[in-house]
């Protein structure tokens, strides 16, 4: 199976007031297509930090990192907001959906920001909520809806996408136990039915227990 | 929000201003001068032994002109004298106006008789200053005499019956003010002859076109506008006054700007999750601000407008009687100023509201738009 990310030698440091803090240091693994991989750790060990870099949303500062097989590490930004756009989907802890859009128009955004015809957009918002079980609730807004239903709709936005990687930081953390074990199994059904390569990070033993692979950091260094 | 009251609130100040600045105007202009007053060519440059050598011999012709100029709605001659009145017992100064009661009664509206009538078509009326009727006891219908010098040197005097009061707010002028008719005065100057014609119109802007055709057709004459008239006190009060609001304005144009730039600036950063949301999900920085600016012009628009339409709905609902201004400096009497909303401020206003939100989105998002995905995600 052919390599989703190659991650070598890969260092980071935070400048914050004082001395910089080394949250990754030198960190080197692969994740293969199609795995469903948690990062793990106490708080501090850089988990977030090496999900940020895995999404583009961190710069490579030392090291390399390959995606799809091709290098990311010295990407210009606009080559990397053309693969968040199109190869990454994002699930966040806080769920960041628009309250002014309704379930199906918080989907249908990014797909009308990337220029996608109607009809094919209306496609995937409906394959996608109908995923994660929200048809019906399409028409309701964030703020009318539960924790749980709110997840759901960033999921099924994520994955409108069609994105090769999903990548989740802490996305059970704002759930209680039985809605974040329902939002994982949905996840897990789309790494096993679609091949979509998931990326969790979380230190929740119930998010870890669905992962079929764990990376585990200790002080910016990798442990497995 | 925001940027509708801050847009209300100039709208409304301006409309303030101009509804003062025109009442002041307005009782300048309908109390004593009319629009402005035609006499011989420099005639107001000096003080003269003999005035009266130097009034109008052709009043006639001048007033047949004049009335048939377009825009000139009224002629007013009138004389200015020197006199004494007498009751009997008391005997005070005070400047005498002969002039036509009939006519001016219908453009001297804020002459302000607050008792009896105003002078009209009363052969032998005489209406006093309020200080003037004070000095002298009077009261519509008694008697007064004034006693004066003709052209000639001689002592005069006509018996006249006291008509009203009036007060013009201004102390000064009521004091020794009196008006009598215009047959009166020349009987008892001893004169056919006018110092001075007022002129009364529809509009102030007919004014300069109309001093120009009476230059043409008399060029012994010259005329002269009301502000100059009464440079020192409505000129030079105007002057004073546009200068303070012009200051007050520019506070509250600060104020309103830094208003609307800090409301606009907190809710872009209080979105910081929502724009990184957007980078994370591949928008550049170059296409966030897109959205931010257009959002930011229309909220600027949308507030603009509505900062115009409720300037104009309170001042409709509320303000349509105008305000109750204590008296100016040097004036006696209280006055209503109505809030004049004029449409060439509606678009300032609008345009500052517009502009203004929308540099608030530049400076805010600009600073947003840039910082980190991580550090726009990652923040609370």
């Amino acid at each position: 199976m052919s390599a989703c990310y190659k991650v070598q030698d890969l260092k980071f440091r935070y400048w914050l007031d004082g001395p910089p803090i080394e949250a990754l240091r030198g960190v080197s693994f692969e994740i293969a297509q199609g795995a469903m991989v948690c990062l793990t750790g106490p708080s501090g060990s850089g988990k977030t930090t090496l999900l940020n870099v895995l999404g583009l949303v961190e710069p490579v500062q030392t090291g390399k990192v390959h995606l799809q097989g091709h290098d990311v590490s010295r990407m210009p930004e606009g080559a990397k907001n053309e693969i968040r756009k199109l190869q990454l989907g994002f699930i966040f802890q806080q769920f960041h959906l628009f309250p002014v859009l309704t379930a199906e128009e918080n989907v249908d955004y990014f797909l009308a920001r990337g220029g996608l015809p109607g009809a094919e957009r209306k496609k995937r918002v409906r394959s996608a909520l109908e995923q994660v079980g929200l048809w019906n609730h399409r028409t309701k807004y964030p703020l009318s809806m539960s924790g749980g239903q709110r997840q759901r709709v960033a999921i099924a936005r994520a994955i409108a996408k069609n994105p090769k990687v999903l990548i989740a930081d802490e996305p059970t953390a704002s759930l209680d136990q039985k809605t974040g074990k329902d939002i994982l199994t949905i996840i897990e059904k789309l790494n096993k039915e679609t091949g979509l390569t998931v990326i969790l990070s979380s230190h929740d033993p119930m998010v870890i227990s669905f992962a079929r692979r764990r990376i585990k950091l200790i002080d910016g260094k990798l442990e497995e | 929000m925001t940027v509708a009251l801050g847009t209300s609130a100039l709208f409304i100040f301006n409309g303030f201003n101009v509804g003062v600045m025109n009442q002041y105007r307005e009782n300048t202009i309908h109390a004593r001068y009319g629009n402005g007053q035609i006499n011989l060519k420099g005639y107001r440059d000096k003080v003269h032994e003999k005035p009266w050598e130097h009034w109008m011999t052709n009043y006639a012709e001048l007033a047949q002109k004049l009335k048939a100029t377009p825009n000139v709605k009224h002629v007013f001659p009138r004389v200015e004298f020197f006199a004494l009145l007498t009751n009997g017992r008391v005997t005070v100064s005070g400047r005498g106006q002969g002039v036509d009661g009939a006519e001016e009664s219908k453009f001297f509206t804020t002459l302000n008789v607050e008792q009896g009538a105003t002078l009209a078509a009363q052969p032998d009326g005489i209406l006093l200053g309020q200080g003037l009727a004070r000095a002298l006891d009077a009261k519509p219908g008694d008697r007064i005499t004034v006693l004066a010098n003709t052209i000639h040197g001689s002592m005069n005097g006509v018996d006249l019956v006291v008509t009203g009061i009036f007060h013009t707010g201004s102390k000064d002028f009521d004091d020794v003010v009196f008006r009598l008719p215009l047959a009166q005065s020349s009987l008892l100057l001893d004169t056919p002859h006018i110092e001075s014609v007022a002129i009364g119109l529809d509009r102030i802007e007919d004014w300069p076109a109309i001093a120009a055709a009476v230059l043409q057709s008399f060029p012994e004459l010259e005329a002269t506008p009301f502000e100059i008239l009464d440079k020192v006190y409505y000129q030079h009060s105007v002057d004073w006054l546009n200068a303070q609001y012009g200051i007050l304005q520019s506070i509250i144009l600060f104020i309103v700007i830094l208003g609307i730039i800090n409301t606009v600036s907190i809710g872009i950063l209080e979105r910081k999750h929502e724009i990184g949301n957007l980078r994370a999900n591949g928008e550049s920085v170059q296409d966030v601000m897109k959205l931010l600016m257009l959002e930011g012009v229309v909220l600027g628009i949308a507030g603009g407008l509505l900062g115009v339409g409720l300037a104009w709905f309170l001042n409709f609902a509320f303000m349509r009687g105008g305000i109750l201004m204590p008296p100016a400096p040097g004036i006696t009497r209280v006055f209503r100023v109505l809030i004049e909303l004029q449409p060439d401020m509606a678009l300032k206003t609008f345009l500052m509201g517009a502009l203004t939100a929308s540099l608030g989105t530049v400076i805010a998002g600009s600073k947003v738009a840039r910082m980190p995905i991580a550090d726009a995600l990652r923040s609370t």
